[in-house]
C-alpha cells in the first residue's frame, strides 16, 4: 500500500502527463505553416491588384492563421518584436495612422525593418483597406499596401522555418544536455501552460475590457480590429485555439475546461456583434460583459485543471514592484 | 558539510576563535534569495560555475542582501516593507544579529558596506512620507551609530562604488503604502533622482530626469571601477510609452539615457528588475522579467541585442559576460551565447549579489 501511495506521489510530481510534443505537432508547427502560407498568398494578391475587393479577403485568411498561434508568445516569434509588428495593437497612443500616414509621403525604404512597426503588419493593412483616411486606388497606397503585405509575408516564413529548422527541437529535447533555452523539462510544459493562460488575459482585458470602458463612457473603437469587424471573430478563434493548446498539452480528459470553453464559445458565437459597437447601448455591453466573464471562468477552469495536472505553480512574481 | 560546519562550531566553543573568510561558506561569487518549492525561503551562495555552496532558511521573502566585503557575513533585507534585516553567518549558517528599522520606517531592501567594513550602510523609508535615509550600523556587534537624509523620496537601491566611499542611491521617488497591494501615492507627482553621497551624508551630486520622465522610478545600480553607474528604472507613466529603462552616470557628467529600437521597447514592457556591468566591464546589461528579456547595451549606451529567458531577473558579472539567475530555478551564463549553468528546484528572486569587487 505505501509503494502504492509513492507511486502516486510521484506520477503526480512528474510533468509526465504533459504533451509539450503535442502541442508543437498539432499546432505550433501547422499553425505557423499555415500563417506563412496565407501571408504569402496575401502578398501574391496585393502584387496582382491592389483592389480591396481582391485583398480583403487574402488579408482575413492571414488573420485567421495568426488567431491559432497568436497566444504562442514564446520563441520565434519574440525574436526582433515580430509578434508585435506583426500585430501591433493595443495601439493606445493611435500610432498606427500616424505612422502610416508618414510612410505614405515618403519614398518606401529598402529595408523595411526602418519603419515604425505601429505601420506595419496585420493592422497597417487593416487601415489601408477599411479605413476611409486611405484608398489603395492612389499609387501611393497601393505600393504601402504591397510593400507591407512582403514584409508581413517574410515575417511569417522566417517564423515557421526558425520552428521548423531547430525551436521545436529545441522546445522537444527540454532538458537535455546544453539546451540553454529549456533548462529543464518542466520549463516547455511551463512555457506553453503560461502562454495559454495569458492567452486568456489577452482576449478578457484587451478583446473584450478595453472596449467596454467604463459604463458611463464605452469605448467601441478599441475594440481589436474593428474596421474589418473582426472583433468578435478574434475572440470566437481566440477561444477556439486555447482550447486546442489546453486539450493537446493536458492529454488527458479536461472536463472542467471543456466545460467552460464550451460555454464562453457558444456566447462568442451567438453574440452577433461582429464590431463590438454594441458596447454603446446598455443590452450589448451586458451581453459583452457575460462573454467576458465567461473567458474569465475559462482561465480559471483552465488554471485549477491543468495546473496541478502539469504540477504548475503560480508565477513567482519576480517582477513584481522591486 | 555538516562535517566542515561541526568542526568550525567546534573550533569555535573550544575558544580558538578563527577568523572566518567567504571560503568557510564555500567561496560563493553571488548571494541570491530564493523560494523552496514547500514555499520556505532561503538565501544561497552561488559560485559562477553554478554551484550552490549554502542555503540557509530564511523566515520570509528575503530582497536583496548585502555582502560583508571580508567576513563571510550576509545581510538579508526582508521584502519592502520589511522592518528587519538578518545579519547572518554564512559559514555557520546561522543568524547572527537581527538590525531593525527606526520607528515610522522600513528598509528598502538593499544595503551596502563601507570600504574598511566597519560600517553598514541601509535603506530606509519613513512609513508616512516616503521621505529617504540612509541608516548606519557599526559592523562588530551592528548597533545602529546615525543616520542621514537619502536625497529624495523613497530610496531602493544603494551601492557603494568600487574602491571609494562615495554612496550612490537610487531615490525611486515613490510613496508606497503600507497596505498589501503596495498602493502607490504619488504617482502624478513623483520625481525620483540619483544621488551621490560621501559616508557622512553630504551631498556630492544629483542626477535628476527631463520633466517628461519624471515617472520612471529610478530603482536599481550597477557600478564600475571607472566610477560609471548603471541606474534601471521602471515606467510608471502613461502605458504606451516606450521610455529608456537603462541611465548611466559619472558623477559631474551629463546623464546617457538607453534607447532600444521600439519593437524591442514595446517588449520590455516599461519594467526593468535588475541590472549589471558584464565582467570583462564592456557591457551593460537589463533584465526584465516581465518580458522574459534582457537587453544589452555597450557602456557608451548603444543597444546591442536581446535574449530571452522567462522570468529573469537576477543578474551580476559573469567571468567575462553575465550571470542570470531566474524564477524558474534557471542559472544562466550570458557572453558571445547563452550557456546554461544549473537549473535548481526552488524560485530566484529578484537580484543576485555579487562578492567581488566589494573593496
Amino acid at each position: 500500500m505505501r509503494h502504492t501511495l509513492t507511486l502516486i506521489a510521484c506520477l503526480a510530481l512528474s510533468p509526465a502527463a504533459a504533451d509539450v510534443a503535442k502541442v508543437i505537432d498539432s499546432q505550433i508547427l501547422p499553425g505557423y505553416v499555415a500563417f506563412a502560407a496565407s501571408t504569402a498568398t496575401l502578398r501574391n494578391t496585393a502584387a496582382a491588384d491592389c483592389d480591396t475587393t481582391e485583398v480583403r479577403p487574402a488579408w482575413n485568411a492571414a488573420f485567421d492563421d495568426w488567431m491559432t498561434v497568436s497566444h504562442f508568445r514564446f520563441g520565434p516569434v519574440e525574436q526582433d518584436g515580430r509578434a508585435q509588428t506583426i500585430a501591433f495593437w493595443p495601439d493606445e497612443r493611435g500610432a498606427t495612422p500616424k505612422a502610416l500616414a508618414a510612410l505614405i509621403a515618403t519614398p518606401l525604404p529598402a529595408d523595411m525593418a526602418q519603419v515604425s512597426i505601429a505601420a506595419r503588419g496585420l493592422f497597417g493593412l487593416e487601415f489601408l483597406l477599411y479605413d476611409p483616411q486611405f484608398d489603395t486606388a492612389d499609387a501611393a497606397n497601393c505600393d504601402v499596401l504591397r510593400a507591407l503585405s512582403v514584409d508581413l509575408a517574410s515575417i511569417a516564413a522566417a517564423i515557421a522555418a526558425d520552428w521548423q529548422n531547430g525551436y521545436a527541437k529545441t522546445m522537444r529535447d527540454a532538458g537535455a544536455a546544453g539546451n540553454a533555452t529549456y533548462l529543464a523539462p518542466r520549463e516547455a510544459v511551463q512555457a506553453i501552460y503560461t502562454a495559454t493562460v495569458n492567452g486568456f488575459e489577452v482576449t478578457a482585458d484587451d478583446r473584450l475590457q478595453r472596449p467596454m470602458g467604463t459604463f458611463e463612457r464605452p469605448r467601441p473603437t478599441r475594440a481589436e480590429a474593428w474596421r474589418s469587424a473582426r472583433s468578435q471573430r478574434n475572440v470566437q478563434l481566440s477561444l477556439a485555439a486555447l482550447h486546442q493548446t489546453a486539450t493537446a498539452l493536458a492529454d488527458t480528459p479536461i472536463p472542467l475546461t471543456d466545460a467552460a470553453l464550451n460555454r464562453a464559445a457558444h456566447l462568442a458565437e451567438t453574440l452577433d456583434d461582429p464590431d463590438f459597437a454594441g458596447v454603446a447601448d446598455p443590452q450589448g455591453r451586458l451581453k459583452l460583459e457575460i462573454l467576458e466573464q465567461a473567458v474569465r471562468a475559462a482561465e480559471d477552469a483552465v488554471v485549477a485543471e491543468l495546473g496541478p495536472l502539469l504540477n504548475i505553480d503560480a508565477g513567482f512574481g519576480v517582477g513584481d514592484g522591486d | 558539510m555538516p562535517t566542515r560546519r561541526h568542526f568550525l562550531a567546534a573550533a569555535l566553543s573550544a575558544g580558538a576563535i578563527p577568523t572566518l573568510t567567504w571560503a568557510d561558506a564555500g567561496s560563493p561569487d553571488y548571494l541570491a534569495a530564493a523560494r523552496l518549492p514547500d514555499d520556505t525561503y532561503a538565501l544561497s551562495g552561488l559560485t559562477r560555475s553554478g554551484i550552490e555552496t549554502f542555503s540557509i532558511p530564511l523566515p520570509a521573502r528575503g530582497h536583496a542582501a548585502a555582502a560583508h566585503p571580508l567576513r563571510p557575513e550576509a545581510v538579508a533585507f526582508a521584502r519592502r516593507p520589511g522592518t528587519f534585516g538578518l545579519v547572518i553567518d554564512c559559514a555557520l549558517g546561522r543568524v547572527t544579529h537581527r538590525i531593525t528599522a527606526p520607528a515610522n520606517h522600513h528598509f528598502s531592501g538593499h544595503g551596502t558596506f563601507s570600504r574598511d567594513a566597519q560600517t553598514l550602510f541601509t535603506g530606509e523609508i519613513d512609513n508616512v512620507t516616503g521621505q529617504g535615509q540612509i541608516g548606519r550600523w557599526q559592523t562588530a556587534s551592528y548597533r545602529r551609530i546615525g543616520v542621514f537624509g537619502s536625497g529624495g523620496i523613497g530610496p531602493h537601491e544603494i551601492l557603494r562604488l568600487p574602491g571609494t566611499d562615495t554612496l550612490v542611491v537610487a531615490n525611486g521617488g515613490i510613496i508606497t503604502a503600507l497596505d498589501d497591494e503596495r498602493s502607490k501615492l504619488n504617482i502624478a507627482t513623483m520625481a525620483p533622482n540619483l544621488t551621490y553621497l560621501d559616508a557622512g551624508g553630504t551631498v556630492i551630486d544629483q542626477i535628476s530626469l527631463a520633466p517628461d520622465l519624471h515617472q520612471n522610478s529610478i530603482r536599481h545600480l550597477a557600478a564600475l571601477d571607472d566610477g560609471t553607474v548603471a541606474f534601471a528604472m521602471q515606467w510608471e507613466g502613461e502605458a504606451g510609452l516606450v521610455p529608456p529603462l537603462l541611465g548611466l552616470n559619472r558623477i559631474g557628467e551629463p546623464v546617457v539615457l538607453c534607447d532600444v529600437p521600439a519593437a524591442v521597447a514595446s517588449q520590455l514592457q516599461g519594467y526593468a528588475g535588475s541590472v549589471a556591468f558584464s565582467g570583462d566591464g564592456r557591457s551593460v546589461a537589463i533584465t526584465c522579467p516581465h518580458g522574459g528579456l534582457l537587453a544589452r547595451f555597450t557602456c557608451d549606451g548603444a543597444f546591442i541585442d536581446t535574449l530571452a529567458r522567462t522570468e529573469v531577473c537576477g543578474i551580476g558579472p559573469g567571468t567575462t559576460g553575465f550571470v542570470t539567475t531566474d524564477g524558474l530555478g534557471g542559472m544562466l551564463a550570458i557572453g558571445a551565447g547563452v550557456r546554461p549553468l544549473a537549473s535548481f528546484g526552488k524560485s530566484w528572486d529578484n537580484h543576485l549579489i555579487p562578492l567581488s569587487g566589494l573593496v
